[in-house]
Parts: C-alpha cells; sequence; structure tokens
C-alpha cells in the first residue's frame, strides 16, 4: 500500500514541510540532524500526534485531514513501531512479547517472525537476559508479529556499536526484502539510509525538505568527485607553515592539515563541511 | 586550497570516471572524477581547485611523465619550516602554492626567481562550479 504525505509541523522557532509520496513496498529514510522533526513526523505517521496541518493517506485511505477534522486512531492504523530503545515487556519472554502483539494467538506465525530474524533460540528467554542486538532483533519480530500495513523504525539501530549495527542493516535490509512491507524509517546515519531506503527526505534545520533516491541525496558533493561529508572541528593548531586541523565526522576523526588563512577562518566547534577525493580514498576490510 | 578559474573544454564520461580539461590563460589542465557524469558542458565557467600539498615542483624535468598538469613558473617566494616549506608562484595574477618537504626545497635549490614547473596529478585536481 501507498503512502502519500503533505505536512507542516510546528518546531520550535520554524515550521517543517514535508510532502512527499512512498509507492507500496518502498522503505523512505527521514534522514536529518537530531532536531529537525524526524521524530515527531514519524509519531504523527502513527497517529500518536497531531500536526500543525497536512493529510496522511495510506493505501487510499485518509488516516488524517487536518482540515477534514480526519484523525484515524492509532489502533486503527496497522502500524508496527519500533523504538530506539526496544521498549520490551520485561516480564514477559521473548515469545511472549511477540503474543501480546499478535491481533490474534498464532504460534506458528510466531515462529516464523523469530525465524525471520535470527531469534529462534532465545524465544522462552527474557530481555534481560538478551543482548543489546537481540534485542532489537525481538523488537522488530515483535512489530512484525502485530502484523502492521506500515513499518515505522525510529532511530532503530542507533543504540548498537558500528559492527553490531551493520549486521543488522544486513539483516533488516533482508527482512524488507522479504516482507515487503511498506517502511518509514528515522536516521541521522547516511549508512543505514544508502543501504536500506529506496527514497530520502532529507529534513533540514534551515532549508526546505530534499527528496530523491539515496544516491540523488547523499552522494551530492559541493565539489565534483570529492564528497561532502558533515564534520565538526575539534582542534586547531599551527604545525609548521600548515595548521593541524582535527575534525570529528560521525564515530571517527580525521587530522589535516590546512594553510594558516584556512585554519584561521575556522573555530573549535564550528561544523564544517569536508570534501574527500574519490578516486584517493584507500578502503580495506574492517 | 588553490583554486584557478577556467573555462571547460572537453568532458569524458565512462564507467563512474569522468575525465574533464579545462583552459586557463592558455595552460589547459585535466580533473579525474569519480561519480555520476557532471551537469556540465563545454564552455562553462569552472574553478579548479588543489591542495597544496598534493602540488609537486620539478626542476629540468626531462623526459616524459604521466601528469598531465605541468606549468611553468618562477618561484615568487617561499616559507620555510623545519619539515616543511610552503612555495608560492604567480599563475594569472592570483597566488599558487606547494607545500614539499624542506628537505626537498633545499635539494632543488628553491630560491626566489628560479625556474621550475609546479605539477598536479589529474585525479587530485577538483572541479567547483
Amino acid at each position: 500500500m501507498s503512502l502519500r504525505i503533505d505536512l507542516s509541523l510546528a518546531l520550535p522557532g520554524r515550521v517543517l514541510d514535508v510532502k512527499t509520496e512512498l509507492p507500496e513496498g518502498g522503505c523512505l529514510a527521514l534522514y536529518g540532524p537530531s532536531g529537525v522533526g524526524k521524530t515527531t513526523l514519524l509519531r504523527i505517521l502513527a497517529g500518536l500526534q497531531q500536526p500543525m496541518r497536512g493529510t496522511v493517506e495510506f493505501g487510499g485511505q485518509t488516516w488524517l485531514d487536518t482540515t477534514g477534522k480526519v484523525m484515524l486512531p492509532a489502533r486503527a492504523r496497522k502500524v508496527g513501531f519500533v523504538f530506539q530503545n526496544f521498549a520490551l515487556f520485561p516480564n514477559m519472554t521473548v515469545d511472549g512479547n511477540l503474543a501480546f502483539a499478535q491481533p490474534k494467538p498464532d504460534a506458528a506465525r510466531r515462529a516464523d517472525w523469530l525465524a525471520l530474524t535470527g531469534m529462534t533460540d532465545y524465544a522462552h528467554r527474557y530481555p534481560r537476559e538478551l543482548s543489546g542486538g537481540q534485542m532489537q532483533r525481538v523488537a522488530l519480530a515483535r512489530a512484525l508479529a502485530s502484523e502492521p500495513q506500515l513499518l515505522l523504525l525510529d532511530e532503530a539501530l542507533s543504540a548498537l556499536d558500528t559492527r553490531l549495527r551493520a549486521d543488522l542493516q544486513d539483516a533488516l535490509a533482508d527482512i524488507l526484502a522479504r516482507t515487503k512491507l511498506t517502511t518509514v524509517l528515522v536516521s541521522h546515519d547516511p549508512g543505514e539510509v544508502f543501504r536500506l531506503a529506496s527514497h530520502v527526505a532529507h529534513l533540514q534545520p534551515d532549508a526546505p525538505t530534499v527528496y530523491g533516491t539515496p544516491r540523488d541525496v547523499l552522494l551530492k558533493a559541493n565539489t565534483l568527485g570529492r564528497y561532502a561529508l558533515a564534520g565538526q572541528v575539534l582542534l586547531i593548531e599551527a604545525a609548521g607553515v600548515q595548521a593541524r586541523v582535527v575534525i570529528a565526522i560521525g564515530n571517527e576523526t580525521l587530522t589535516t592539515l590546512l594553510n594558516h588563512e584556512e585554519a584561521d577562518a575556522l573555530k573549535v566547534g564550528q561544523r564544517v563541511s569536508v570534501a574527500l577525493n574519490g578516486a584517493s580514498a584507500m578502503v580495506s576490510a574492517a | 586550497m588553490n583554486r584557478i578559474a577556467a573555462r571547460l573544454l572537453t568532458l569524458q564520461h565512462e564507467n563512474g570516471v569522468t575525465l574533464i580539461e579545462a583552459e586557463a590563460q592558455g595552460q589547459v589542465f585535466s580533473a579525474m572524477l569519480v561519480g555520476d557524469k557532471p551537469d556540465l558542458a563545454p564552455g562553462a565557467s569552472v574553478t579548479l581547485a588543489f591542495k597544496e600539498t598534493e602540488v609537486a615542483i620539478a626542476r629540468n624535468l626531462g623526459g616524459e611523465i604521466s601528469l598531465r598538469n605541468r606549468v611553468p613558473a618562477l618561484v615568487a617566494g617561499l616559507e620555510d619550516g623545519s619539515l616543511l616549506t610552503r612555495v608560492r608562484f604567480e599563475f594569472a595574477g592570483q597566488p599558487i602554492h606547494a607545500v614539499i618537504t624542506t628537505g626537498s626545497a633545499h635539494r632543488l635549490a628553491l630560491a626566489p626567481g628560479v625556474a621550475v614547473e609546479w605539477l598536479v596529478k589529474a585525479n587530485e585536481m577538483g572541479i567547483e562550479c
């Protein structure tokens, strides 16, 4: 079922407009920095919050229309929601968590979801007996067990370390391909967006929302053939005729040399764009 | 960062690699870009951009060399450090800088007025537009 969104959200000091369509089975990434309105938008899709103005249509059914005063309640929307903090019931086993989410009890179907998420061997364990990655797999299986028509993932993998996140991205990509569920995910991780999404809405605090494929949105370079990465200046210090500048990019740091005029124009804490030469990048297995 | 205003002459694209030739002050520069085909046409105004640390300097260079960007120039100034030296040239009225090791600067006996060539590999040349 396809999703159509035309919304205006009132955020502190500004209004965020988002208007896009997602075909059936597509995966839309709401991508952008913290505080830009991604999770608010997801909560509106789930029916947990109202926008300032707008409409949400899913599968030809109007879920929300502020002018017509339509507001389909959350429980009627058949939405599966996966949160960053897992939100499992601690007093229930893995199987119990899935059973609670099912519209009607079906042990065979639960076994299918556990198999799909690689959690068959953990059905009778409690959440406290699981690792972070295992809990997020259960959270995903529970969302699928609710037989949703629309899957919503709110920074679902961001609490996990880099390696585990990459593994779960692979698993999630496989699950989305098999279930063909229409999905909206919130992420500030370009790798996750590129791996999982078919469509991207790039939400920005000071500019209109940009739409396109991950390739369109994420590979746009400000200098042709050189890929722009968002970073933050950590350190600037003189290094002879050059200046040494250390920049945080995601979870990593990059040290580079700039001339003094360029370095003098920067200050610690400043957000910067780092252009890397695509041809010169050296890549090896991690 | 060194920047030179130039005019696009040719653009060849194949399998995610684009080879661009652009002209500035009668000098033809080459840039190799990785990615989608740029939305540019011959005649377009572009800016060639390359880091000071990507500029090599040669003196009395003989024979053939694969580097496509070779510009004859006189050394206009030197700023010595213990490890690195910043060498200044003039091109089209704008400064071009190269950062090389101080050892190499001494080996080439660089000094203001010395005739050299500065060189940049095509894949180190960026295009801003």
